[in-house]
């Protein structure tokens, strides 16, 4: 975790870095059909795989954003425990200069080989997925698939801070 | 107005003496010197607030950018829109994100017409509203930004907001594929594809694909894979294939895997290495377009 400290990268930077370091460590496909739910299945092969790339890109980029702006802080492992059969939650904190530390719960699926995978955040106790699961069901009654996958597309596709 | 109990304090540390920064020490001796005229001042404030903003010190670059907001600085009140919109240092606050966005997007500021569009598109900080966001990314698509011109093609293609024409989608695409950006030229070699908007054309869509592919695109890459293995608008090469498989892979598309084992097994031992020694050496380059 030592490129979160690294100041002399520029954020936009330091943010790709951390998104390719996340990347191979979350199972998008899984957590992607869970929060489409009964939706994944009425989708198109094309739908499917618009709405997994953009769903990825906004997860990747949400959770790059937020560790990315903690510079000077220090990110660290404070407890792993198994849950189920497969499953583990591992538990980290961010520590900041003033105020509490912000803690994570990551919930990590064995693939086989020994090779971990995230499957779910947890934050404040409540999971992520879940609670996408319902805001994303919400969208789709109101606005279909399509519309879901545009919501995405814009949320994704902001421009961030500018330097001139 | 927004005071500094909105800001999450938590990269001042007790103790720390401030250092006097090279560029300002710079810029004050110029003006002394009278080389630089003064007006540089306010130029030296939005960078130093630039500087702070990089470094992950969002309290800083607040505070030098909000006094320059409020003079009406649009660059300045774009930033700050971000700092809300993102929660960057600040408790998040979209529709605040809105606020000001809309101040610099009222002084004609793309980006600013852009973000409005997608908020309006997404439901965050406003109510969810198709003819407003095509209204706001139409705003911005009109000044050449290339992002909002594949954004409002989008709109077209689904309906929203608009008629749905998918002729007008694809010449919206277009201008934003020829400005460089990534995603509207892997769209536009889908178009090329399939005759959506315009006539089907195998050779231009695998052009359109190998754009978007050499920027970094990873579905782009796994398409312009395929088409070396059937030699679809392009001259048949596995090796080519089995490098672009490689590149998709790493840039994150799972299902280039499996067509990845498919195409070993057709390569001699020597044609894999060197497709693996390609694929390693490759680098996406820095083009200016991409930004979009």
């Amino acid at each position: 975790m030592k490129l979160l400290a690294d100041k002399q990268l520029p954020l936009a930077q330091r943010e790709a870095k951390i998104r390719r370091l996340l990347r191979g460590n979350f199972d998008f496909r899984t957590i992607g059909q869970f929060v489409l739910g009964r939706s994944w299945r009425q989708a198109t092969p094309e739908q499917r795989a618009d709405y997994l790339s953009l769903f990825s890109e906004f997860v990747l980029r949400t959770y790059a954003r937020r560790i990315g702006g903690y510079a000077n802080d220090a990110f660290e492992i404070t407890d792993a425990s198994p849950l189920g059969q497969s499953d583990a939650i591992v538990v980290t904190a961010i520590a900041q200069p003033a105020g509490p530390s912000i803690r994570a719960g990551w919930r990590v699926r064995n693939v086989g080989n020994n090779d971990y995978k995230i499957i779910d955040v947890m934050v404040e106790k409540v999971s992520m997925a879940a609670t996408q699961r319902s805001e994303y069901d919400a969208i789709v009654r109101q606005r279909g698939v399509d519309g879901l996958i545009e919501m995405l597309r814009a949320k994704v596709g902001s421009y961030s801070a500018q330097p001139s | 107005m927004p005071g500094p109990y909105d800001i999450i304090r938590r990269q001042r540390k007790p103790g720390r003496v401030p250092v006097p920064r090279p560029a300002l020490t710079i810029a004050m001796l110029g003006i002394m010197l009278g080389l630089v005229p003064l007006r540089t001042v306010s130029a030296a404030d939005f960078n130093a607030g630039w500087q702070a903003y990089e470094q992950g010190d969002f309290l800083r670059a607040f505070n030098e950018w909000q006094p320059l907001a409020e003079k009406g600085d649009k660059r300045a009140q774009f930033n700050i829109g971000v700092m809300y919109d993102e929660g960057k240092g600040l408790r998040q606050d979209r529709s605040k994100a809105i606020d000001w966005w809309t101040k610099a997007a009222d002084q004609g500021d793309p980006e600013a017409q852009h973000n409005i569009g997608l908020a309006y598109l997404a439901g965050t900080g406003v109510s969810q509203n198709y003819e407003q966001a095509v209204s706001w990314l139409r705003k911005a698509a009109d000044q050449d930004l290339a992002r909002s011109q594949y954004a409002l093609g989008r709109m077209y293609d689904y309906g929203f907001g608009v008629e749905k024409d998918p002729e007008i989608a694809a010449q919206w695409v277009r201008e934003a594929a020829e400005a460089g950006f990534d995603k509207a030229q892997y769209n536009l070699g889908k178009r090329y594809r399939d005759g959506l908007g315009l006539p089907k054309d195998s050779m231009v869509a695998t052009q359109w694909f190998r754009k978007a592919a050499v920027q970094g695109h990873a579905r782009a890459q796994q398409h312009l894979a395929t088409r070396y293995l059937t030699g679809d608008g392009v001259e048949k090469s596995p090796t080519q294939a089995y490098m672009w498989y490689i590149l998709a892979i790493r840039g994150g598309n799972k299902a280039a895997q499996k067509q990845k084992d498919a195409v070993a097994t057709e390569l001699t031992p020597a044609q894999r290495l060197q497709a693996e020694q390609m694929a390693k050496d490759w680098r996406p380059p820095t083009l200016p377009g991409k930004k979009g």
